[in-house]
């Protein structure tokens, strides 16, 4: 018996994400938008990622999408080494979430009180795995609006 | 090896014609009703390649320049391919009948992490996605499914089984 687990069931509706191997997304979680930004410009210098954009998932909760498409291994490469730099424990979890699942996937559609994340930051280029992603986002969001 | 057209034959007598009327310096149209009222008359596409020949011409480089909008070659739009490796991902926390039993006897949480990852055209996706949320969850034995959208609305319970979507088991510390 797993101990801690009850036995309520409470019924909700599945996420809607958007999820691909080849466009390096981060989920900053417990951060502020200023860690946020500096984060993802030091991401954007070192493995020169052409622009990115920041989305607010919640209070203190951040997404960003690069806009250069990367190998598999260089996305877990890029997640790997801000996760270990930022010691951010959420990061490093989402991490390894994305090597079990082998993708890696940000939440687009609404969950439970949290409301769609929406943009906040755009920085540089974003004609590649920004525009790609945004098209995508706005496919799932309006799936999401005609359930 | 694809197969080569034959040369077009022409006879000695047309050639020296031909040779003769361009130093002469006439023009194709010429030259044609010339061959014509001899009866030495010849396809235009042949005699234009000969007049080339003997003047030591190449065809026109950029052909499709001089052609008429309306007749010209235009490629295939390129389309864009169904599966990009982007998906659609439904998911979160997953019960079944058969889940719930096996799990209370085994003493294991009664719901499971549980992911439908889909690709294709919009309209598929939408109704893959309203198939999914309609109750129709991941099997536990496999509960990332990938797959066509397509393909989920042909065969639902070839990837999934009836259950419930549920939130994250409580965890009382």
């Amino acid at each position: 018996m797993v101990n801690g687990l009850t036995d309520q069931i409470s019924k909700a509706d599945p996420i809607l994400g958007f999820t691909d191997r080849h466009t390096v997304k981060l989920d900053l979680d417990e951060m502020s938008f200023k860690s946020a930004t500096y984060w993802a410009n030091l991401v954007l210098r070192k493995y020169k990622l052409r622009g990115y954009i920041i989305l607010k998932s919640s209070k203190k909760c951040y997404h960003v999408v690069f806009d250069r498409y990367v190998s598999w291994d260089e996305n877990l490469s890029v997640v790997g080494w801000v996760a270990i730099l930022s010691k951010s424990l959420k990061l490093k979890d989402y991490l390894g979430m994305q090597c079990i699942k082998m993708s890696s996937t940000l939440r687009v559609a609404p969950k439970n009180e949290k409301p769609s994340p929406r943009i906040v930051y755009r920085f540089g280029c974003q004609d590649h795995a920004v525009k790609d992603f945004l098209e995508y986002r706005e496919l799932i969001k309006k799936i999401h609006r005609s359930l | 090896m694809p197969k080569r057209k034959p040369k077009p034959k022409i006879s000695s007598k047309t050639r020296w014609a031909i040779k003769a009327y361009v130093k002469q310096g006439y023009s194709a149209n010429k030259i044609q009703k010339k061959l014509k009222s001899q009866g030495l008359g010849i396809r235009r596409t042949t005699l234009l390649a000969e007049v080339r020949k003997v003047k030591g011409a190449k065809p026109k480089a950029d052909r499709q320049k001089y052609t008429p909008k309306k007749y010209r070659r235009v490629a295939p739009k390129a389309r864009r391919p169904v599966f990009s490796g982007k998906h659609i991902a439904v998911y979160r926390y997953a019960t079944t009948q058969r889940y719930r039993k096996l799990a209370r006897k085994a003493g294991m949480p009664l719901s499971y992490s549980a992911r439908f990852e889909f690709y294709g055209n919009g309209k598929d996706l939408a109704k893959a996605v309203r198939l999914a949320l309609s109750g129709i969850v991941p099997r536990f034995e496999k509960p990332h499914v990938e797959c066509s959208a397509r393909a989920f609305l042909n065969n639902p319970y070839r990837y999934g089984e009836d259950g419930e979507w549920v939130d994250r088991p409580n965890i009382e510390s």
